[in-house]
């Protein structure tokens, strides 16, 4: 029986496991790492590196450094800048893009970059068959050019895109189906960067088929090949420990100051920080924020931020009774402390949220209604929508995750629903694990008649916000409103900038009136690097460009 | 658990100069691993009894004020161990986790000692094809790492303190079932036994009244012992995130999870209710070491 004591020892490693995980990572020092080699450290492996067939931060990572678009973003902004296009026309009826091609590109394997193959992967994108259709490989295809030419589900919506031509080398004309507002700006994501038609079809990259229900390239292309025409090229990935990329020398622009950048998958928080402060890793993303702190006060170690492009807020579901009437929502959103939680969860890197739409993106107005925290006029609400206190609502949090505008989910729960027991609300507590369970009852309408969630954007239209939100009907919201859905999808097919600019911020207004959920925080994720990185600027979007970055003195 | 039956058959009574328990006792009070165990899980009992009296703060009652820089104040006059991230008063906390912590110790012991007592008896008294069944069933049992086992009965049962408690009294029924077994196997066999039947004494009488009170020694020992694993236990499953899906509950596993992303920045929210889980683990195991060698027939008479 003595043995037992044993056991006394289980909890005790549980809690050092952190420490104890530090120690040995601490233990390779790479001091060797000439001046000219980045290594960067992201918290897991892309899936894999076919820029059009993923949807994940880790994977765009690393596919913005080898490819382009037609259309970049300017660094630290959402707006839109020219990249493989110089110049772009749309017009008068909305739905024709004249784009003007960047003469001298060439991709790494050589081909020349031109209009057929601008053309060659808008097609393949428009043409993808059977696995191919399936959301885990085309969600951002999906998301913005809605189906393909052979739809092979009735889920899939009508395509956007209609045709490619290429009037002589250096010039394309596409043309879509209807007017689409946020086309444009959504040509800057990584997903639909043009790539080498002839790499692609090399190395198979039109090969594939669905394990388990997921998508799974079965050509060496998005493992081994990934061709492109951006400032680095692919050099080698080792799965689970790093993939390299180098200087593209061709490169038709500037070109990258560093000869070499490694990308690590690290998992861990904690291990992160320890591999940057012992000089493993030069730089890393998705800082906990209440590390920000100690590593300010680190004298060999800075942080960046990223500007907030995100929205944490408290869906209310109005499937639910008493939640489709009007005053017992505005009676949740006075009763939540959304001041109290920002200030003490967020290390003062986040701002109290008025509305969904984060400052930065156009559309957004201070004009909205707001909802300062005041718990009696909270029970008012509730008394006067006919309701006797305390009125019962179940409430849903995430476990086992951490989102930049969400660092600790069970820290906001528990300071909302203080705040909500004190105004005339009874909470009942329910979690689930983030993946799968919490993420599928949110998106089905079965978390609960309130639930924590949030949103980062992918690229800088407000579409990319309130009309993913409130464009349709939604399980999440359980709402019908057709004023709101209405004048989303004008704005949506307005492609006059400031038409477009006056719909959304009418679109807000309605919206924080009708109030479908609760926006409470806009966060700044922040990035930790050495001091001697210099020139690297975060993107809102989250995918960062390597190419500026270089080592210079403190 | 071999170990138990050779333990067990070690604790064959013989004569003794005194009674058991008041030699047993004499025993514990010289042992002084035994008396500081005793006083630290005195101090965990006074500590879950009387929390709302001791605790200066309900263990819910948050101040948001006091950590609105986000990084939680440490040990000070007004509290003792800190606050935590939502400005709870952390000493408050322990001492009300006391309580569920000690809740969940008497509760899944009891469910454990209880259905393995029962068991355990069946099978040791009756013998034959009962006994088999049932051994083999506790052997199944215990081929499931323990804590492996609880986390499967709970994910079943869904997250919850309720839901741990019959976790970790499942897993302990085997543990009892087999020492209880052992024991009166070998109280089975004694000239005691042998006379009671022979003068005709009732099958059950003979069980409850000359086997039962010279076999349960070792498994008073071993509910000792399992009050302390369970207490570990609870915690683990807590840790794990499979507690009270109110995170507000003071429950010492669940405050260290919570603790656990913020080490660098508050550490005390780690360490205090993990010294408060090593204390009263260490004191059920320190008294159920003394009771164990107290009982201990080979160590008896020898002061």
């Amino acid at each position: 029986m003595r043995g037992k004591g044993v056991r006394l020892g289980l909890l005790f490693g549980v809690c050092a496991l952190a420490l104890t995980l530090s120690g040995s990572v601490g233990a390779r020092t790479n001091h060797a790492a000439a001046n000219t080699t980045l290594v960067f450290a992201g918290a897991a492996d892309p899936t894999y590196l076919d820029p059009a067939l993923v949807s994940d931060g880790e994977s765009f990572r690393v596919t913005e450094q080898i490819f382009e678009g037609l259309v970049g973003i300017k660094p630290g902004t959402t707006s839109i800048r020219p990249a493989l296009a110089t110049s772009w026309k749309v017009a008068p009826d909305g739905k024709t893009y004249v784009f003007s091609l960047r003469h001298n590109v060439k991709f790494h394997d050589g081909t020349k970059f031109n209009a057929k193959a601008v053309c060659a992967n808008f097609n393949r994108w428009y043409n993808f068959s059977g696995p191919f259709q399936d959301a885990s490989a085309t969600y951002y295809y999906q998301a913005i050019f809605g189906g393909f030419h052979h739809n092979e589900s009735n889920t899939l919506s009508p395509p956007l895109y209609k045709s490619c031509a290429a009037n002589g080398t250096y010039k394309v004309t596409i043309r879509t189906n209807r007017r689409n507002g946020p086309f444009l700006p959504a040509l800057s994501l990584s997903a639909f960067a043009i790539q080498s038609p002839a790499a692609m079809a090399k190395y198979g990259a039109n090969q594939g088929e669905l394990r388990s229900g997921t998508f799974y390239p079965t050509g060496s292309y998005a493992f081994s090949h990934p061709t492109g025409t951006g400032p680095f090229k692919f050099g080698s990935w080792t799965v689970g420990q790093r993939i390299v990329l180098d200087r593209f020398s061709g490169y038709w622009g500037k070109k990258a100051k560093l000869s070499r950048v490694i990308i690590r998958p690290i998992a861990n928080n904690e291990a992160r920080l320890q591999a940057l402060r012992t000089g493993e890793i030069n730089g890393y993303d998705l800082v906990a924020p209440q590390d920000i702190g100690s590593i300010n006060g680190d004298s060999k170690l800075k942080t960046l931020n990223r500007p907030p492009f995100n929205v944490a807020y408290v869906t209310i579901n109005q499937a639910h009774s008493p939640f489709d009437k009007l005053a017992v929502r505005q009676a949740v959103a006075y009763g939540l402390d959304r001041a109290s939680v920002v200030r003490s969860f967020y290390f003062g890197r986040a701002v109290v949220a008025q509305e969904f739409l984060p400052p930065q993106i156009f559309g957004w107005t201070n004009k909205v209604p707001k909802y300062p925290y005041n718990p009696n006029k909270s029970k008012q609400l509730l008394q006067s929508a006919g309701l006797s206190l305390p009125v019962k609502v179940d409430f849903w949090y995430p476990t086992g995750v951490s989102r930049p505008y969400m660092p600790n989910p069970a820290l906001n729960f528990q300071a909302f629903s203080d705040s909500l027991e004190k105004s005339g609300f009874k909470v009942t507590p329910h979690t689930a694990p983030w993946r799968p369970d919490y993420v599928k009852h949110v998106n089905d309408g079965t978390a609960g008649d309130l639930n924590l969630i949030g949103w980062t954007g992918d690229y800088g239209d407000p579409d990319n916000f309130v009309g993913v939100f409130f464009g349709n009907y939604s399980p999440q919201f359980g709402f019908h409103n057709d004023a709101i859905f209405n004048i989303l999808k004008r704005a949506q097919e307005e492609v006059n900038y400031k038409k477009r600019v006056k719909l959304y911020q009418q679109a807000n207004i309605m919206i924080m009136k009708f109030l479908p959920a609760v926006p409470y925080a806009h966060s700044r994720p922040a990035l930790a690097f050495q001091k001697t990185v210099k020139g690297y600027v975060p993107n809102p979007t989250g995918t960062d460009y390597f190419f500026p970055v270089y080592f210079g003195g403190q | 658990m071999s170990v138990a039956e050779l333990e067990a058959a070690e604790i064959q009574l013989e004569a003794s100069t005194g009674g058991l328990w008041s030699d047993a006792w004499y025993q514990v009070i010289r042992n002084p691993g035994a008396i500081l165990g005793a006083f630290f899980v005195l101090t965990f009992l006074v500590a879950a009894i009387f929390a709302p009296v001791i605790a200066p703060y309900g263990p819910k009652e948050g101040n948001l004020l006091l950590v609105a820089t986000g990084k939680p104040p440490g040990p000070s006059w007004h509290h003792l161990f800190g606050v935590d991230l939502l400005g709870r008063d952390v000493f408050s906390r322990i001492l009300y986790g006391a309580r569920d912590s000690l809740m969940v110790g008497i509760v899944s012991v009891s469910i454990g000692l209880s259905i393995g007592l029962v068991l355990g008896s069946i099978a040791g008294y009756i013998g034959g094809w009962i006994d088999s069944v049932i051994m083999r069933l506790m052997d199944i049992m215990l081929a499931i790492p323990g804590l492996l086992f609880a986390i499967g009965i709970v994910a079943m049962l869904q997250p919850g303190l309720y839901q741990i408690m019959i976790a970790i009294g499942v897993v302990n029924v085997p543990i009892f079932a087999r020492l209880l077994r052992g024991a009166i196997l070998a109280q089975r066999e004694n000239d005691f036994v042998l006379a009671a039947r022979a003068v005709g004494v009732k099958r059950r009488a003979i069980l409850f009244s000359h086997i039962m009170p010279n076999a349960i020694s070792p498994v008073i020992v071993a509910g000792t012992l399992a009050m302390g694993t369970a207490i570990i236990d609870v915690a683990g499953l807590t840790f794990l995130g499979l507690g009270p899906p109110d995170p507000a509950t003071p429950e010492w596993g669940t405050m260290l999870t919570g603790a656990n992303d913020y080490l660098e920045l508050a550490p005390f929210l780690a360490i205090f209710p993990g010294v408060a889980i090593i204390i009263s683990v260490l004191g059920f195991n320190l008294i159920g070491d003394g009771l164990r060698e107290a009982l201990d027939p080979k160590m008896r008479g020898r002061a």
